[in-house]
């Protein structure tokens, strides 16, 4: 009895196999043909967070793809390293036509292009540039890879710790996303440069901490350790509301205000604790531009058109600096609201260049020359 | 309580009953996989899909297999994913030096942590638990530390992440640990000492040696998957191995494993939690389910899992 | 009491069945106020079934009970003793983590509740009155149940049952877990129940301890009602025969008065310690049944365990043969040794696990030949052995957590002739078990001991000791006080002497 019902479950199941693989051979491949001109772009992204920053980032993707007339397919990932990778795999037997993501090291990059150019499908890249020479020499010599942009980390890290100095830090504090992560990399050693110039003391770094409980424990540690502390400068994190944290840690030990905060990237926070003297700088406004202009490459790569026709399309996109609480206002309202940076039809007449012959990286470093929040405000508002 | 008198046999509905329950970790396997099946239009059981199933179902299935034997201890190793991570960074070193060396470099690595687990807790006497988890701790922040950053193996090593290795080395180790598990003093014993401890010892079961086996055990197989994980991605990174325990814990509690241990672990568990869990993440990715709701949904299953192969016939010795 | 030497309780065709298993069977019992009433049967039988229905701890299918003239159906324990009806059970029947007072008062804390604040002290100091009230005086009321040891446990339990004297008290197989004096509580308190004009139900598998305290008996068989005796019809052999329903076979003890032993040592201890054991120094010889007796805590249970490279010694040296150290029990088990624990659920025996697996667990190596073990010789091994043991099981595939515990002991037995064991160390191999498995594992025993096998009995009980030994050594605090020699006539009077 025992056996036959495991024997009839056998059964079932591989029937059910059959009647899968058969119904794959009578629908046509869906995301194989491409003579509508449609197309689908993979994306593996972290879609259980509900953060702004993450959301909007997602929107922007979603934007820029639709806005040519493709179709986005998101898959849930760790952003690891293997995660990304079986990630990959999974968008390539769905057979996506692109794939656009956030690389966690430079070393998974060959891996990444030989699976892409052993499946036909174009690849790149947001956030994050090729910091080792060779990986880099030959990512750019890969015909699948169209580009990407990246942030200059390195001259923004810099630029902030020469601007908190300016503000009056000595003695700074610092805390980053885990090491090996390319613009973690960067950007540390973009804030030793800032140090080196201003002459001031970094006294320490703390690595990867995704948790507020984390961080809690890492800025009373800092407070406890170093009396001599003004100024707290993050980064980068991924941990969820950093900066109020961070003012909660600062105003339980009575050090509110008599510290400068400083951050790279924005967030949908800032306004409030700028606006009462809590929080001072922030580096940042390329979480949407960034994704989205990545994305703007990889379409026009996929409808065979690149804006760079000689290579990959490498767009490096500007840091905006944040001091007041107006500003940031205007932030959460124009960059993390509702209707993305750019809206479809402004993506579709200027950055498609199926659309518009005469994008070149050129006009694109024009637009961007123009991207700041006023921008935006003026074009939306 | 005395019960014993009189036994009739038992009625045809309470034969097909247990039966059901016997074999319910089946049932819902074949439930995900018509369900899913249905909702992506056969694109779940398509050939391309297949093989990213079996991906994704290959290192949680290989350890899973070797987690049964602990878990057959009533133990648990929430070291696997340090284990894997730390392999995959000692492969990537020993890559190096010589790409021969990759392997034999993340076994080794993998034999030594779960030899320093399995000796944590068979002769120093610290809890499974703690122990595993103060290893994957230390494993984490020796990876993170040695590795500074990630190191990458050249990418010709791709060549034995083709499938047909995998399915020659999952079946390999298949053969392997069925045999072990089920017909051999080995896993017998190891099932004699979650039952009671106590019973196993004086039945001359060296419990000790048993304990540190198999986490030795796990810990080679952990160090394969680390090869394997490092090969396929060609990098290895302190990212390496994130939170996969609880994808092999997931999937042999999936499996209907019971967490007191004892013989009524059984070894099909294993296998058929891992896919049933590759299955289902496979599904609810092509179905474009969010993570958030594919957090809910895992949340829900396990917790009806764990009802239903709670057997109440023992509750009374489980304790 | 209102009709003393009258009816007091009733019971009418009570049954119950537990799923497929049939419990009770049309079960009628009468018991008259100012009586003892004993209640015996095989394990399985249905006394501790009745038992519990009786004192509200499970719910009965079918029948009628009442008491003092009047329905009773009691909902849960707590009901039953408001009632007057309570019990007192062989396992651990104390709530572990809370006081002795509180367990005293449990189910019964509103007593000491003024405004919704339970005073404890009230509560202690009624506790320390009801310990008094039986007799015990050197428990404090206010530490935790866990501080004591089990029989203290049991007198707490006692202490509790008798706290409000209750019409019917059921002692359900208590006296197996206590020692002399506490059974001479328990009698007392047995006594005092009975005079004045209460009843008690009393279960134990000790035919002679049945046989003095009782005022008539009830017997049942297979969840059926096969006599009533009264105090007069007592005797010893009549209750076995009307408990097992056939005939015993010729004896029970041993008959022979003893020969003599050949030289040969299979197993000594030279000087011992090793938890309460002394300074230990003995010797088991070929085909020798060697008693150890004493008091239940004067470390002849942790000798036994030592003689089996359980719990290895702070100085001194088990050997085997003369000369081989016994390092383990993994060491032991391989040179065809073999010990039966006292504690059967918990140390011998996998509950949650298959006959078959239990049988073979210590013949694993053996039945292999080159890796893998064929499923097919380990289910012959199981069921040749559990057929010789005469297990009552379905198949070997049965679960032992199902078997009564007669059974189970058969197969923890089995998994020992199994392997072959040569020297056997039995602790209490008859404790908690019924009277025809007992006698069968008597039997065993001297088989065994014809065959040339060596056999280590350590036992509460002295008649058994008496009745088995070749020869007995008695333990007093962990020193060997007293050897004694079959030939030379034993009796429990002289044993005794050694023992306190």
């Amino acid at each position: 009895m025992k056996k036959l019902i495991a024997l009839i479950l056998t059964l079932a199941m591989v029937a059910c196999l059959f009647v899968g693989c058969g119904g794959e051979a009578e629908t046509p491949d869906d995301a194989g043909n491409q003579t509508d001109g449609s197309f689908t772009i993979g994306f593996p992204w972290d879609t259980a967070s509900t953060d702004p920053t993450w959301v909007s980032i997602y929107e922007s993707v979603k934007v820029a793809v639709e806005a040519a007339g493709g179709e986005l397919v998101t898959v849930q990932t760790d952003l690891t390293a293997d995660t990304l990778i079986n990630n990959i795999t999974e968008l390539i037997s769905r057979g996506v036509d692109g794939i656009l993501f956030m690389p966690a090291s430079d070393s998974m990059l060959p891996t990444v292009d030989a699976m892409c150019a052993e499946a036909g499908v174009y690849w790149a890249t947001m956030f994050r540039t090729i910091s080792d020479d060779d990986i880099r020499e030959q990512i750019y010599a890969s015909k699948w890879f169209a580009g990407g942009c990246n942030e200059d980390d390195e001259a923004c890290a810099a630029n902030i710790v020469k601007k908190m100095a300016d503000m009056g830090v000595e003695n700074l504090c610092c805390i980053n996303i885990a090491k090996g992560d390319t613009s973690s990399d960067l950007r540390d050693k973009g804030a030793a440069k800032g140090v080196q110039e201003t002459g001031i003391n970094l006294l320490n770094t703390t690595y990867g901490i995704t948790v507020t409980t984390d961080m809690t424990k890492t800025i009373n540690s800092y407070i406890a350790a170093y009396p001599e502390m003004d100024g707290i400068l993050l980064l980068g994190t991924y941990c969820p509301s950093a900066l109020p944290t961070i003012e909660k840690a600062l105003a339980d030990n009575g050090k509110a205000g008599q510290v400068i905060v400083g951050r790279i990237d924005f967030d949908s926070t800032m306004g409030d604790y700028l606006a009462e003297g809590s929080f001072h700088v922030s580096y940042g406004g390329q979480q949407q531009i960034d994704p989205l202009m990545s994305a703007v490459v990889l379409v026009n790569k996929v409808l065979g058109t690149p804006i760079n026709e000689d290579g990959p399309t490498i767009i490096i996109t500007p840091y905006l600096e944040l001091t007041s609480a107006e500003e940031a206002a205007q932030y959460t309202e124009f960059f993390l609201g509702s209707t993305p940076i750019y809206t479809k039809e402004e993506i579709s007449e200027k950055m498609i260049k199926k659309n518009n012959s005469a994008v070149t990286v050129d006009y694109i470093y024009d637009l961007l020359e123009s991207f700041s929040v006023a921008d935006v405000v003026e074009r939306h508002s | 309580m005395e019960t014993q008198t009189a036994l009739k046999k038992p009625g045809r509905k309470e034969q097909i009953k247990t039966l059901l329950l016997n074999n319910f970790s089946l049932a819902g396997l074949l439930l995900v996989v018509v369900l899913f099946e249905v909702l992506t239009n056969g694109k779940l059981l398509g050939k391309k899909n297949l093989l990213n199933i079996f991906n994704n179902f290959f290192t949680i299935g290989l350890s899973a297999m070797a987690f049964t034997f602990i878990m057959a201890l009533g133990e648990l190793d929430l070291s696997v994913g340090a284990i894997v991570g730390f392999a995959a960074m000692a492969g990537a070193f020993a890559g190096k030096i010589s790409l021969w060396l990759i392997l034999p470099a993340a076994l080794l690595a993998g034999l030594l942590i779960g030899f320093l687990n399995g000796f944590a807790i068979s002769h120093l006497r610290v809890a499974s638990f703690i122990g595993t988890l103060a290893m994957s701790f230390i494993c984490r922040g020796m990876t993170t530390w040695l590795l500074n950053g990630s190191v990458g193996v050249p990418i010709s090593m791709r060549a034995f992440d083709a499938d047909w290795v995998k399915i020659v080395t999952f079946l390999v180790m298949l053969v392997v640990f069925y045999f072990l598990y089920e017909h051999c003093a080995y896993g017998k014993q190891c099932r004699a000492v979650g039952s009671s401890k106590e019973a196993a010892r004086q039945a001359g079961v060296n419990v000790k040696r048993v304990r540190l086996l198999a986490f030795v055990l796990s810990g080679v197989v952990c160090g394969l998957v680390g090869f394997f994980t490092l090969i396929r991605g060609c990098t290895a990174s302190s990212g390496t191995g994130n939170a996969f325990e609880f994808d092999v814990l997931l999937a042999v509690l999936f499996g209907g494993m019971p967490l007191a241990g004892g013989w009524v672990v059984r070894f099909r568990s294993a296998v058929v939690g891992s896919i049933a869990m590759a299955v289902l993440k496979s599904g609810m990715s092509l179905t474009g389910i969010d993570g958030m709701t594919q957090q809910i949904v895992q949340g829900i299953i396990l917790i009806v899992v764990v009802v239903l192969s709670f057997d109440r016939k023992n509750a009374a010795v489980i304790k | 009491m209102e009709n003393p030497g009258g009816c007091l309780f009733r019971a009418e065709g009570i049954c119950k069945s537990f799923g497929q298993v049939r419990a009770l069977v049309d079960f009628d019992i009468e018991i008259a106020g100012g009586e003892i009433r004993g209640l015996v049967g095989e394990n399985g039988s249905g006394k501790s079934t009745f038992s519990s229905i009786a004192a509200g701890i499970q719910k009965y299918d079918s029948g009628k009970m009442y008491l003092c003239g009047e329905e009773y159906q009691p909902n849960d324990t707590v009901d039953a003793m408001n009632h007057g009806i309570s019990m007192v059970v062989q396992e651990q029947g104390t709530i572990p983590k809370i006081s002795i007072a509180a367990n005293i008062f449990f189910g019964k804390e509103a007593m000491f509740v003024k405004h919704g604040v339970l005073n404890v002290r009230k509560m202690n100091a009624e506790a320390r009155k009801a310990l008094e009230n039986i007799g015990v005086t050197n428990i404090e009321p206010s530490e935790l149940i866990d501080t004591l040891s089990f029989e203290d446990r049991k007198l707490v339990e006692l202490a509790r049952a008798l706290y409000v004297q209750p019409k019917v008290w059921v002692v359900d197989e208590t006296t197996t877990a206590l020692t002399i004096s506490g059974r001479e509580i328990l009698y007392r308190l047995m006594h005092r129940v009975r005079d004045s004009g209460g009843a008690v139900l009393f279960i134990s598998h000790d035919i002679e301890e049945i046989m003095r305290m009782c005022d008539s008996l009830t017997i049942l068989r297979d969840g059926v009602l096969t006599a009533n005796l009264k105090k007069e019809e007592f005797s010893a052999d009549t209750i076995r025969q009307l408990m097992i329903g056939r005939e015993l076979s010729g004896h029970y003890y041993r008959e022979d008065s003893g020969e003599n032993i050949s030289d040969e040592v299979v197993l000594e201890m030279r000087g011992v310690t090793a938890g309460e054991v002394k300074d230990a120094t003995l010797a088991l010889h070929k085909g020798e049944i060697l008693g150890i007796g004493g008091l239940s805590d004067c470390g002849m249970h942790t000798l036994g365990k030592a003689l089996f490279g359980l719990i290895p010694p702070s100085s001194g040296e088990v050997l085997k043969n003369g000369r081989e150290k016994v390092k383990n029990s993994t060491w032991a088990v391989r040179h065809n040794m073999a010990y039966v624990s006292k504690n059967r659920d918990t140390e011998s025996m996998m509950l949650v696990c298959s006959v078959e697996d239990n049988i073979c667990l210590p013949s694993l190596r053996d039945l292999k030949k080159l890796g893998p073990i064929s499923p097919k010789k380990q289910r012959k091994h199981a069921e040749i052995w559990a057929k010789k043991m005469e297990v009552k099981a379905n198949s070997v595939e049965t679960f032992c957590n199902t078997l009564s515990g007669g059974n189970k002991q058969k197969v923890v037995l089995a998994k020992w002739l199994g392997k072959g064991a040569e020297i056997l160390i039995l602790d209490c191999p008859t404790r908690g078990i019924d009277v025809g498995t007992k006698a069968a594992i008597y039997q065993l025993i001297e088989e065994l001991k014809a065959e040339g096998r060596s056999i280590v009995l350590i036992s509460e009980e002295l008649p058994e000791l008496i009745g088995m030994s070749d020869r007995i050594l008695l333990l007093k605090d962990g020193s060997i006080s007293g050897e004694f020699l079959r030939k030379d006539g034993l009796t429990e009077a002289k044993l005794i002497q050694k023992m306190i």
